[in-house]
């Protein structure tokens, strides 16, 4: 019994080190990404996520109304991407660490996409996101990939 | 005390600063990425990313701690037995990879996506495995209220 109660402290004392130390780590996970999709999950907190396919997508990128935030890593938008696209990888997002950004991406409705549609992944990133106000947050269903097999628009770079 | 207790005190001894040193390093460079490790969990497709997000806070934290116990000799029966704890999951984690052909980076003692798993890898997995539950019986099972 002791020796399970000693194990037990010292998870939870490397755990709150852990959390601790992400706090001032400038590449550390953000509380937000740790704790909010735990809520979320129950309803508790408020997401204005909507999933959308490619075809709905392209409606708005046809529209204009909403700026595209691709999340992959900057390698990859580098090669192509949606066009008009801002890179804004899920790594920084992660880390709530946005002050390198436009903060006008913020102010409107966005649409997330990644590679394959990591549905997981994207709806962890849009309970982070600091959309401003009553924006939405679109997730693009089946990524890049989907986009691309629609043969809608592509920008290449370089 | 007799030669032979002697023996299994120098090479508890041996075996405390190896696995102290080696995850004190093992976590320190883990920490020093968090974002690439937890990348490197959620690639064995066994937790989700919201969990490896908190697995990429806890187990490098939870590392540094283990390696300076089992340096400074604290709690020693508990660190032995976390530590081993730690191995058997991770030998779970990287054969069951194996074993469906995941081609991913072990992230094992670091947090880089290079060096896939291989049999190689296993294999020096288990050899740790093996010898940090040497460690857990060497440890003198009388003298752990003295800790």
């Amino acid at each position: 019994m002791k020796t399970f109660s000693r194990i037990v402290q010292v998870i939870i004392f490397s755990l709150i080190a852990g959390i601790v130390i992400n706090q001032f780590h400038s590449q550390g996970m953000s509380w937000r990404t740790l704790i909010l999709p735990a809520f979320s999950k129950y309803g508790l907190v408020e997401t204005n996520m909507i999933i959308v396919s490619a075809d709905s997508a392209l409606v708005l990128f046809n529209n204009k109304s909403t700026i595209f935030i691709d999340v992959r890593k900057n390698e990859d938008f580098q090669i192509d991407h949606i066009p008009l696209a801002h890179n804004i990888p899920s790594s920084s997002i992660m880390r709530a660490d946005f002050s390198d950004f436009d903060q006008v991406i913020f102010k409107n409705n966005v649409l997330l996409y990644d590679q394959e549609g990591d549905l997981e992944r994207l709806k962890l990133i849009s309970n982070v996101w600091p959309s401003q106000g009553e924006k939405r947050v679109y997730i693009l269903f089946g990524g890049y990939l989907s986009w691309l097999q629609n043969q809608n628009p592509v920008e290449f770079d370089g | 005390m007799d030669k032979s207790t002697r023996g299994k005190n120098i090479l508890l001894l041996i075996l405390r600063l190896f696995f102290g040193c080696l995850f004190i390093y093992s976590g320190f460079v883990k920490i020093a990425d968090p974002q690439n490790f937890a990348e490197s969990i959620e690639n064995y497709q066994i937790f989700g990313t919201w969990l490896s997000q908190w697995g990429a806070v806890l187990i490098p934290a939870l590392e540094i701690v283990l390696g300076l116990m089992l340096l400074l000799g604290f709690w020693m029966k508990e660190a032995l037995l976390l530590t081993a704890g730690l191995f058997v999951i991770f030998d779970v984690m990287v054969i069951q990879a194996a074993a469906r052909g995941l081609n991913i980076a072990c992230g094992c003692f670091s947090s880089s996506q290079n060096g896939l798993i291989d049999l190689w890898k296993i294999l020096a997995n288990s050899v740790l495995t093996v010898l940090i539950f040497t460690a857990y019986f060497l440890f003198p099972k009388k003298s752990q209220s003295a800790n």
